[in-house]
Order: C-alpha cells, then sequence, then structure tokens
C-alpha cells in the first residue's frame, strides 16, 4: 500500500513546488511539511494556532522545515471553497498567513453567516483589500484560484486524505501521513529524526 | 483435524500482531504517538509510554503466539489485546472519529472495514483461548486415563 502510495506523495511534492506564494520557510529546508485543511474545520484551526504555529516560530524560523499549504474544502462546509479563494487571492499580495489567522480564528462566525469578506476585511488594510476585491473581481484571476483549489483537492484525493487536517511530511526520502491536530512536540521529535 | 485448525488460528493471530508490532515499529514511534493522540482516549501523559511500548508489547505476544509456549496465558492476552482494539475502534467509530486507525501503521482510515477486521480477530482469539484450554484438559484426561 505504501508503495503504492509514493509516487502520488512525489506528485504532491512536485505540485507544491507549483505553489510558492502558499508556503512559508526555506525552499531547500530538509523537511517539507505539506498541509491539506479547511478553513471551516475546527480541528484545522487548532492544528493552525497550535503546532502550525509553534512549527512555523521554531523548526521553519530555524530553516529545518517548510511548510506547503493546501486547500481542501469538504463539501459539508459551504463556505470553506469561498474562504479558501480569499486566502489564495491574499496569498497574492502576500498576506496569506494573516488572512489564514483571521478565517481560522472567527471560523464560527463567517461559517454561519458566510460573510468570508468581512472576515478576510477585518485583518488587512483598506488599502490591501481593495487589491484583494479587484482579484476577487477578475475572472481570469478567480478562474486560476479555482483552478489551484481544485488541483489541490485531486492531489488531496489522490493521496487520499481521507479527513482534515492532514498533513505530510517527507524528507530525507520518507513520507509519513499524519492527521489531526496533533501536539508540537511529537511533531518537532518527527522532524529532528527526519532532519537528521 | 480440530487440532490442525487450531493450529492455523493460532498462526493466523500470531501474523496479525507481528504484522502489526512490525508495522508500527518500522516508523518513528512518533508517529504512532500522534496516531494515538489524535484519538484522545488515554491521557497525553501516558501516550508516548503506550506508543513506545505497544508496538513491541504486540511483537512479543505474536512471537509467543507462533511459538506456541504457554499457550494456556498467551492467548487470553492475546484475547484481552483485540478485544480492547475491537472496543477502541467501536468507540472511535461511535464518536464520528475520522483519522487513521494506527492498527498497522500510518495510512489506514478507521471504518467499517476496520470493525468488521477486529471483530474477526477477537473471534479468532476467543476460539483459540477455548481451543488452548480445551486441548490441555483432554490431554490431562488421556493421561489420568493411561495412570488408570
Amino acid at each position: 500500500m505504501r508503495l503504492l502510495l509514493l509516487p502520488l506523495l512525489f506528485t504532491a511534492a512536485l505540485s507544491a513546488m507549483d505553489a510558492p506564494d502558499k508556503a512559508v520557510g526555506a525552499p531547500n529546508a530538509p523537511v517539507t511539511l505539506e498541509v491539506f485543511s479547511d478553513f471551516q474545520c475546527p480541528h484545522c484551526a487548532l492544528l493552525h494556532f497550535g503546532a502550525l504555529k509553534d512549527a512555523l516560530n521554531d523548526c521553519v524560523a530555524s530553516g529545518k522545515v517548510r511548510i506547503v499549504y493546501h486547500d481542501f474544502p469538504l463539501p459539508q462546509h459551504p463556505f470553506a471553497r469561498k474562504a479558501a479563494q480569499w486566502a489564495s487571492a491574499a496569498a497574492r499580495i502576500g498576506r496569506y498567513e494573516r488572512v489564514c489567522d483571521g478565517l481560522f480564528r472567527n471560523q464560527n462566525t463567517w461559517g454561519m453567516t458566510g460573510d468570508v469578506e468581512g472576515a478576510v476585511a477585518a485583518e488587512l488594510s483598506p488599502a490591501e483589500m481593495v487589491k484583494l476585491r479587484k482579484i476577487i473581481a477578475d475572472p481570469k484571476a478567480l478562474a486560476e484560484i479555482n483552478r489551484q483549489i481544485d488541483a489541490d483537492l485531486a492531489l488531496g484525493n489522490k493521496i487520499p486524505v481521507a479527513s482534515t487536517p492532514t498533513m505530510i511530511m517527507s524528507g530525507n526520502g520518507r513520507r509519513y501521513p499524519i492527521t489531526g491536530d496533533v501536539r508540537y512536540d511529537f511533531l518537532k521529535q518527527l522532524v529532528d529524526r527526519i532532519a537528521r | 483435524m480440530r487440532r490442525a485448525l487450531y493450529i492455523v488460528a493460532r498462526l493466523a493471530l500470531a501474523g496479525v500482531f507481528l504484522w502489526s508490532g512490525i508495522a508500527k515499529l518500522r516508523d518513528p514511534w512518533m508517529l504512532f504517538a500522534m496516531e494515538i493522540e489524535n484519538m484522545r482516549v488515554i491521557p497525553a501523559a501516558a501516550v508516548e509510554f503506550v506508543a513506545r511500548t505497544l508496538p513491541g508489547f504486540e511483537l512479543v505476544l505474536g512471537l509467543a503466539l507462533l511459538s506456541g509456549v504457554w499457550a494456556r496465558y498467551v492467548s487470553p492476552a492475546a484475547t484481552v489485546v483485540a478485544t480492547g482494539f475491537f472496543s477502541l475502534v467501536t468507540l472511535l467509530y461511535l464518536r464520528g472519529f475520522q483519522g487513521d486507525c494506527g492498527c498497522f501503521g500510518p495510512g489506514e482510515q478507521l471504518g467499517p472495514k476496520t470493525l468488521a477486521r477486529d471483530f474477526i480477530f477477537v473471534l479468532i482469539s476467543i476460539w483459540v483461548t477455548w481451543e488452548a484450554f480445551r486441548q490441555r484438559a483432554a490431554a490431562k484426561r488421556n493421561r489420568l486415563r493411561l495412570v488408570q
């Protein structure tokens, strides 16, 4: 089974290189962490503000890990794709992390009303929002964003990602799937083991 | 015939425990720890201990079942472990858990197939335990008959 997964995971790694605007960390980091998440998923929010924030401040800052974000909007979450669109648009102006923080922090609010734009606006300056609205209003740019989201979904389905959040940690010729909002200390120990 | 079936069942059970233990030991223990942690069924402080020791215990149990020594002690232990695993996956399934079951290393999503498979393991282990005791009792009776 794992042998069958390897080519797919390799494809995942290649695809990750295609979306540098949704990645943080040194491109030549020994460990790559691919994150498949849904902005309306509560466990994704827990992972985002838990282990991933710690990883950003520690492993990513030290150059050990590169994090690549993939959108995986689940069908049961009606506004997850819309949120992914706004986040991807924010990535184009270099504000992906900030918008992700806002969307995950307030997922209960906009998840009820569908006011994703309002949640994003609360995180950015008016000038940045003008740029973002321009991207979202441009059919060509939006189509490209949707293609990127569809590519992430297709990639996730190939791996297969059965639930969110799912992470694929790769490095040193090995790849490990990790599901759920895991504790940072285990994640860090695994990073250290792979990066050794 | 029954004796042969008992040996086959015992070896099958040994294979399951060996497979399960080896699959987990092939990967760093942290990976199994994260799978256990994600289930939220045991205290956080115990996660590392379980992740480090359970695969080794499964391996020992598998080897003991394979050798057939102390069958009357090893088979009940296997039944307890198999029942524990089945109870755990049932509980998780009822809770709507959608992550890895961690049964044979990472990558297996918990679902009805997991439940059905683990239930079969429980049935096999109960039967192996029953047979281990029955055959021991039968051997004792035969010895007594020979003495008389």
